[in-house]
């Protein structure tokens, strides 16, 4: 890493870290931080929920020990969600180079997660969650509430993306015995930002909601309506969605990233660029094809975006992949193949995940470049883009 | 946008694609094809029913 540029970018894992996701993330980090911090280069990692396994993982502590080491790297767990996991001794003693944040009923990771991307995003008026899970089920939705409650708190105004399963948190009428009422959480801040001043956008993609049932057509008018979803949830076209996206502003996600230029961030082009990595086998679940859609229509709309398969992602590329006639399922390798063309798109595939696996790429898809993490590391944060997003499927 | 998209690139040049697409389609899936190399014309044919033709 030759390059000198001033860069700051923050990591946010809250679902499990497997150890081959750990291992290329810290060579990648370590790569792009360098030895000393000299280079202006600032990383902080932040990390919740079932991420915090990794700490006390035996296949993966270590891994988190040496990247605490390197002078430009700070990790961050959420003390709270330690204490729920019963880790907060374990992590302390195994991890004295991890910031663990103080008992602070909930709130304080995300206070200090807030304040971080709030600095780092300088002059941003808004924090963004592109919400992929469903409630209940997952407790990702919590962690969403959580941040955006920070962020209005911190009188940012929140903005809500429901996506993939994330739609199903719009569902009226959630009565849950045990857990906090979902949709009633995301009702009240939508209403309690748009009445103090805010102006919150809270919004889910029109496809997902037509699929599980929330965007029904209406034979009268030929135009579709919501159906059984919350009032303050607008459903939308994700091109619409997405049109947010040129914005200088931090989206969170499940597992996501952000780097940003602070000496370009008053440039006049301040659109931050997209790189999205794509981990899932490619028919299993709906995260591959839902990757690839969102890397389309951002590249469309001339957000340049880079597509990574890595992890189980590979498989997309492996092999001839033939869609029996009767299913009704979209063959990934035509879909990336009929997108090479697309000037604002880059696909790229992790050699090491290959390797690991013993698998090399289907011959009609070749073209395909395959990088190491240190041409990972390099495409990360050699470059000239004011800010750059990660989100992960 | 992806079924589209790979109709599309099995058009032969000179050749058109036409369909008929309702407003939200014509406005959030076949408009962005106009800035990526494509012509892209629509007709209102009904109420919310349109005819568009895309050609290379």
């Amino acid at each position: 890493m030759e390059d000198s540029a001033n860069y700051s970018s923050t990591f946010f894992f809250c679902t499990p870290l497997s150890h081959e996701r750990i291992i290329w993330c810290t060579e990648c980090i370590a790569s792009g931080a360098g030895i000393t911090p000299e280079q202006g280069r600032i990383f902080t990692v932040f990390l919740t929920g079932d991420a915090l396994f990794s700490f006390v993982d035996a296949t993966s502590r270590e891994s988190w020990n040496a990247l605490s080491k390197v002078p430009s790297v700070q990790i961050v767990a959420d003390g709270d969600e330690l204490r729920l996991h019963g880790l907060c001794v374990s992590v302390a003693r195994a991890a004295p180079g991890i910031c663990i944040t103080e008992r602070g009923g909930g709130t304080l990771f995300w206070e200090q997660l807030i304040s971080h991307l709030a600095a780092e995003w300088k002059g941003t008026k808004k924090a963004a969650f592109l919400l992929c899970h469903p409630p209940y089920m997952s407790r990702i939705p919590v962690h969403m509430l959580r941040f955006l409650s920070g962020a209005y708190a911190a009188g940012l105004s929140p903005e809500l993306y429901a996506y993939l399963d994330g739609l199903h948190n719009i569902h009226n009428g959630q009565r849950p015995s045990e857990f906090e009422n979902i949709g009633r959480a995301i009702a009240t801040l939508a209403r309690k930002s748009g009445e103090s001043g805010k102006d919150p956008w809270f919004a889910a993609c029109s496809r997902c909601a037509t699929a599980r049932g929330y965007f029904q057509m209406n034979p009268g008018t030929g135009y579709c309506e919501p159906a059984s979803s919350i009032d303050e949830i607008t459903i939308r076209p994700l091109k619409e969605i997405l049109s947010r996206f040129p914005g200088f502003y931090p989206i969170l996600s499940h597992t996501s990233g952000g780097i940003v230029n602070p000496d370009r961030s008053r440039d006049q082009d301040t659109r931050p660029r997209l790189i999205i990595f794509i981990t899932n086998p490619p028919y299993g679940t709906e995260w591959t094809f839902g990757g690839l859609s969102l890397a389309l229509a951002t590249a469309m709309e001339g957000i340049p975006t880079t597509v990574v398969f890595i992890e189980h992602g590979v498989y997309s590329l492996y092999g001839t992949h033939e869609v029996p006639p009767n299913d009704k399922v979209f063959n990934v390798q035509e879909m990336v193949a009929a997108t090479l063309d697309i000037p604002s798109l880059c696909y790229l595939v992790h050699a090491p995940s290959l390797e690991r696996r013993g698998i090399g790429v289907e011959e009609h898809l070749i073209g395909i470049r395959e990088v190491q993490n240190n041409d990972l590391a390099q495409i990360l944060w050699d470059h000239d883009y004011s800010a750059t997003r990660i989100l992960f499927f | 946008m992806i079924k589209l998209k790979i109709l599309l690139n099995k058009l032969t040049p000179g050749d058109t694609l036409t369909f008929f697409a309702t407003r939200e389609q014509v406005d959030n899936t076949c408009a962005p094809f106009s800035s990526n190399g494509y012509q892209v014309a629509w007709d209102q044919e009904a109420e919310n029913r349109y005819l568009v033709r895309i050609s290379k």
